[in-house]
Order: C-alpha cells, then structure tokens, then sequence
C-alpha cells in the first residue's frame, strides 16, 4: 500500500508539492505563533535569571522584577549584609523611562547596578570602566543605528555607550545599564521631576550567600530582620515573572494560536478532501478491483498522514528561518520556534489535522460507484 | 460572455465550494487577528481616551501616560488651577503594578484619584460607587469576573489591602487594565507625598486647549502640557510600540499564511479549469476573453470568500469574548475592506499564471485525449 501510495503522490508532482507546501505553511505559522509566545516568557525569567545572586530581596508585597516599581529604604543593604550568612547584597534599581531620538520614542528599563545585575553578555563593545557610560540591548541600538561611542542622550542627560548587549529585552522593552556612581548625576542633573526623592534609589539586593548557607533559612532571617523586604530564590521571582507574562500575555497569545489550530484544521481538511475527490477516478477503479471501504479508507488515511510527515519537516525548518528574520528584522523579540512541548503539539495537531481531513470524505468514498470506471 | 463566465465558474460546484471554503479559512484567520489587533489597539488608551480633559500636564520630558513615568509636585497643581483658563484641574498620581487577588495576579495601571475626582476617575460604572476612599478600590467588572471578586472583596496591592467598592466598564485590557485607588493610598504605596503624575484640565467656555497649552507652558516652569487630542496620539503610538506592535507582526504572519492559501486556492481552481478553457479557446474565444474568465473567477471566489470568513468571524467574535474575557476584538469595515483589496491582488496575480499558460496553449490540445 506505502509503495502505490508514495507512486500516487509523485504521480502529480507539482499538485503533490503544492499540497504539502500549503500544510508546511500551516506548521510554519502556527510553530511561529508559538514560538513568539514561548519567547516573551522566556525573555521575561531570563530578566531575573540574568541578574545572578543566590536571593533577591524585594519591597515588601512587591514579587516581580518586571514592569514593576520596588523601592527598598537605602540603609537595608547594611542590614541584609548584617545578617547570619550573607557574603555580600549587590544593589540594583530599576528606572522606567523613555528614550528619544528625532521624534521616535521608545520605552526602555534602565538597570543601575553596581558589582551585579548588569547586561548579560556584551555583543559588541565593552564593559563600563568610565564615568557616564552606558551599555544598551541590541534592540534599541538597531532601532537607532547606535553604536559604541555614540552619546546617548536620556532625559537631557549624556550618557557614552561603552557597549551593546545581547538578550537583555523583555515586555516589549529594552533594557540599558548604567552604574550606580551615574545615577545620582542622572536625577540630579537630567530633566526628571523637580523632586527626586519620588525615583527609586533602590529596587532591588541581590544577596549572594556564604559557602555552604543554606538559602531559605537565610532568606527567612532577612525577612525577619528587615520587615520591609521580600526575598525570594531567583528560580522562584522568575516563575513568579513567568506566570504574569501568561496572565497579561497569554489570553491573547492563546486566541491567536487558538484561531490558527482552527484554520490550520480547516485548510488541512479541505486540502485533503479536494486531494481525495480529485481521485475519485482512482479509487473508483480500486473498488472496482475489490478493494473494500474500509481499505480505501486506511488508504486515504495513509496517505493523509503520509503527506503531513513530509511536510512537517519542511514546515519546522520554515519557521526556524522565519524565527530568525524576524528576529534580525526586530531583535527585541525572541522567536522559539522548536520548543519541546509546542512542538510535539504542533506535529501532533498536524497529523490529527491530517486525519480529520481524510474523514471529511468518508461519504464519498463508500458511497463511490466502481461502475463510474466503465463509464468514462 | 459573462454567461459563459458564471457557467464556466458553477461547472463543478463541490470544487467551487471546496475554493471559497479554502479561501474563507485564510480570511478567517486574518480577519480574527486583525480583530484582536483592532480591538486591543483601542482599548489599550481605554483610559486617556475616555477622560473628559481638554488638556493634559506632565513633567517636562515626557508626552504620553502609557508606561512613561511623571511627576510634579502638587503645587504646581494649584498653580495651573488658578490659570486664566482653566476650569478645573484633577490630579492624577499613576504607577504600573501587579493587583493580587487570591491566586489571581493582574498587571495593571493603578490610577491614585484626589477625591473628589470630577472626571479623572471611572467614566462608566457598572456597579458600586466610582469615588473611592482610603482603603478602597475600583476594578473593572470583567478583571473582578475573572478573579470571581464582587463589590467587598479584598484586593492587595504591593503589601496594601483593599476592599472593592465600585466595578468600573470599559477599563479592562490585557496589557493595561485600570484600577483607581484614592491618591492618599498610592503616596503611601510609593512614599512618596505631595506629587501628582499628571493633570487633567478642562478649559473654560471660549478658551481653546491650544490656547491652554501655550499658556501653561508659558507660565508653569518644567512641566510640559498638550492637548487632549495630541496626547492621545501620542499614547496610543507609545502604547503600539509595547504589545499591539507584536499583534501586528502575529498579524503580519498570518497574513503571509493567508496569501499563500488565498493564492494556492485560486492558482488550483484556474489550473483545474485548464481543459475547459482551451475547449473555449478552440472554438474561438480570445486570450483575452480566457484572462477576463479567469481573473472573474478569481475575483467571485475572493470576494465570496471574504463574505463568508466575515459571517463567521461576527458570528465566532462575540462567542470567543465572551469565553475569553481578557480579550477584546472589534470587526471593523476598514479592516475587512482591507484584507478584500489585497486578497482580489493576491488573487488576480495567482491566477495571471495558470491563464498565461492557457493563453499559450494549442487549441487542439482541448481535442487531444488525455492520455
């Protein structure tokens, strides 16, 4: 059966090809919608990740890193370094601002950190060793054609880019970084408001522990000896980070990839409907052979499945090259495409769609006349 | 001609139908992405949109609400009130924040109102009151559906419990549902005393907003004033940037799927039909009579596949919010209109091939057997 079946699609070559292409496009489309979906919460815990240290320590009610204002009272890094089993707890604050160049505005996420939580890793450029410097996501100095050397203006404030990061993006916003040495002269001598006291001098502390510490029992003293803080394992900020890109994204993200499962289905199924009656000639002269219904039916189904096993690979590979244009096209966005569980959904929904398609014929074939053959 | 056109068209009505329900199904799908796009574009700047200021003031340096930060001390909020021109001033203090529920978190904008608020506050309401007080809390009514809240239930905001007293309309949005809080209460959450983010001013009769701004501007030194208009545009362009951006882009891929379906459908129909037409040509129709046909054919399928995928997206839209609160769809003529003029392109060009490969047949193939 696999032979005349693989004879049958090389029979009509381009309608063959044309079939499985316009399936390939489906998986395509849908492994992108996913992949996009897969890569905003993954740009969201890497934010946390990315940062190190073995806690963060938080404004109290306060448990995300993301789109979120922390303000910690500026003497609870001596307290957090007083407690029992803390090495050291690096300050790091978070400034959400916008960033203009001719007239195009752009939200961005200002780090100011000092020995950790700066830019991941350096794509071009280098570390900041000077006064006023400043390193930006590849995001934003694509969006502007920035590179090392530039000035970077913020809020009427000159900052030198020392060097572009990568990956350090998340909600739809780049990040920059800055040291803590810069922010003082920031809000002291930019445009920001008249009262400066009202910007965060200090969002977050990332607490790293002495050897052998144990983690929650530290956690639980600096709780308990700063009242005002929150501490968390980075793991468990970023699930916290993860679960509100899914509440605020996901019902969308899901509609949509919901609505492309539904064509997906539609198109397959009409695909292989108008393969099937194409054939009816065919077919007509297995029944006519004595070849049974049910035969003809696990024939349909085999070459349904048959030809979405070809095209499933074709469709993986169109949507990594998709993922990658897109992301060099807009670098803010991180498209994974062949992630494990919406992949082995996508493949999996591919060959259901497949076999619901073979069934919408089902009528026909049983109800096909073997006589038709003799007519033609 | 044109009958021969429609006959040439109705030969085989499963396959017709088997074209238009392809077709309708990459519509479908582009329709209801442009849908989404549409509806979160708007509801999006729910809250700058339905605020009834002619003018809006902020700090100097920053022009749009939606994720941007803004302080002025509230003195200059009394200076502004005692401007020639003004009406009435309300003082806005705005922060972005997670709202916890229970087990429900939700990223919103958490607008401190100084009550009384004569209009900065909830412009629709359905349930409650839209003036809270210390300790109080509006949310909208589909954010409290969803985390199954009602008027009394509890609410935190960073480490600050809340009772709801009002369920506001029209405020929800995925990226940016809208929350009010009394202003003491958001000093408190970001101690910080005595600022305000934004001011809403309403001019007096005869005064123009332009007017307005250039004499706040003038007057009031670092703070930057627009017109209710000008801000709007601005936010909304700011709001594009962060999420919608990214619908259009899910859109923009989806339309690519569309295309290729749209144009596999018709480039099939017009090859199946490539006998017939050279019958036709045989008996003496023209290549360009053959071109019109099957540009006709293209352009009935399209266009009837729009309709369809139309029907089924008004009908699916209301069924899908109402199962998915969270997200907001609006079919507008202007999408749909757009989507039927690139759809007719994509399909004429689809179907220019196979009609070029007619127009060049020998017409004694029609007579050949097909072998």
């Amino acid at each position: 059966m696999l032979l005349y079946l693989i004879r049958q699609l090389r029979l009509d070559m381009s309608r063959t090809l044309m079939r499985g292409g316009a399936i390939a496009a489906v998986v395509a489309v849908i492994l992108v919608l996913e992949g996009f979906y897969a890569g905003q919460l993954v740009q969201l815990r890497n934010t946390v990740l990315n940062r190190g240290g073995d806690l963060i320590v938080l404004q109290a009610g306060v448990s995300n890193m993301i789109a979120v204002r922390s303000v910690l009272p500026q003497f609870s890094r001596q307290e957090v370094e007083a407690v029992d089993g803390v090495a050291s707890a690096y300050p790091l604050t978070t400034v959400a601002l916008i960033y203009e160049q001719a007239g195009v505005r752009t939200p961005i996420s200002l780090f100011v950190y000092d020995a950790g939580g700066g830019p991941g890793s350096l794509f071009t450029g280098r570390p900041i060793e000077q006064d006023r410097e400043i390193i930006i996501d590849r995001s934003l100095a694509e969006k502007y054609q920035l590179s090392p050397g530039d000035v970077f203006i913020l809020s009427d404030f000159e900052f030198y880019i020392a060097g572009i990061s990568e990956g350090d993006a998340a909600y739809f916003t780049s990040f920059g970084f800055v040291l803590f040495d810069d922010l003082l002269d920031f809000y002291f001598e930019s445009d920001l408001a008249d009262d400066i006291s009202t910007f965060p001098l200090l969002s977050f502390l990332l607490v790293n522990l002495d050897v052998g510490a144990d983690r929650a029992t530290v956690a639980q003293r600096i709780e308990a000896s700063v009242p005002s803080a929150d501490v968390y394992l980075p793991a468990v900020l970023a699930d916290k980070d993860e679960a509100l890109g899914r509440v605020t994204l996901g019902p969308i993200f899901e509609t949509m990839i919901g609505v492309a499962y539904i064509v997906g289905i539609l198109v397959t199924g009409i695909i292989m409907f108008a393969a099937i009656n194409g054939r009816r000639q065919n077919l007509g002269v297995l029944k006519a052979l004595g070849f049974s219904n049910g035969y003809l039916l696990r024939f349909v189904m085999l070459e349904a499945l048959l030809l979405a096993s070809l095209a499933i690979p074709v469709g993986i590979v169109l949507a990594i090259l998709l993922g990658v244009f897109i992301e060099s096209l807009a670098p803010l966005y991180l498209v994974l495409p062949t992630e494990t569980t919406p992949l082995l959904r996508t493949v999996l929904a591919c060959w259901g769609f497949a076999i619901v398609g073979s069934l919408l014929p089902v009528r026909m074939i049983y109800r096909l006349d073997p006589g038709m053959v003799f007519r033609s | 001609m044109t009958r021969w056109m429609l006959k040439s068209l109705l030969l085989e009505p499963l396959m017709l139908m088997i074209a238009i329900a392809s077709a309708a199904s990459a519509f479908l799908l582009i329709i209801m992405f442009e849908g989404i796009f549409a509806g979160e574009s708007e509801q999006i700047v729910a809250y700058v949109r339905n605020v009834k200021a002619d003018v809006w003031v902020m700090q100097r340096g920053v022009s749009n609400m939606h994720m941007a930060t803004s302080y002025l001390p509230d003195w200059k909020v009394r200076q502004v009130g005692e401007l020639q021109g003004v009406e009435a001033v309300d003082a806005i203090l705005y922060l972005n924040t997670v709202v916890e529920a229970g087990e429900h978190r939700w990223f919103s904008y958490v607008v401190g109102l100084d009550v009384p608020a004569a209009y900065a506050g909830p412009w629709a309401m359905s349930v409650g009151r839209d003036q809270p007080a210390v300790g109080e809390v509006i949310v909208p009514e589909v954010f409290a559906r969803m985390a199954q809240l009602e008027i009394g239930s509890q609410l935190r905001i960073t480490d600050q419990e809340f009772t709801i007293v009002g369920l506001s309309r029209e405020t929800f949005s995925m990226a940016n549902s809208v929350i009010f809080i009394n202003k003491i209460d958001m000093e408190d959450i970001m101690s910080s005393f005595d600022i305000s983010s934004f001011m809403l001013v309403k001019t007096t009769l005869g005064a123009t907003p332009g007017e307005l701004v250039e004499t706040i501007e003038r007057e009031i030194d670092n703070v930057h004033a627009l017109t209710a208009q000008q801000f709007l545009i601005n936010d909304k362009k700011m709001a594009m940037q962060m999420g919608t951006d990214t619908i259009a882009l899910m859109t923009l891929i989806g339309g690519a799927l569309a295309i290729l379906l749209v144009a596999f459908t018709i480039y099939s129909q017009a090859a199946r039909q490539r006998r017939e037409l050279a019958v036709a040509k045989a008996l003496g129709a023209t290549n360009g009579a053959l071109y019109a046909s099957v540009v006709f054919q293209a352009i009935a399928i399209t266009l009837t596949s729009v309709i369809l995928a139309t029907l089924v997206a008004a009908l699916l839209m209301p069924v899908l919010s109402k199962l998915i609160p969270a997200v907001t769809m609006l079919l507008t003529v202007a999408s749909v209109s757009k989507i039927a003029v690139a759809g007719v392109f994509v399909a004429i060009t689809a179907s220019l091939m196979p009609a070029r490969q007619i127009a060049r047949l020998d017409p004694v193939s029609a007579f050949q057997s097909r072998g």
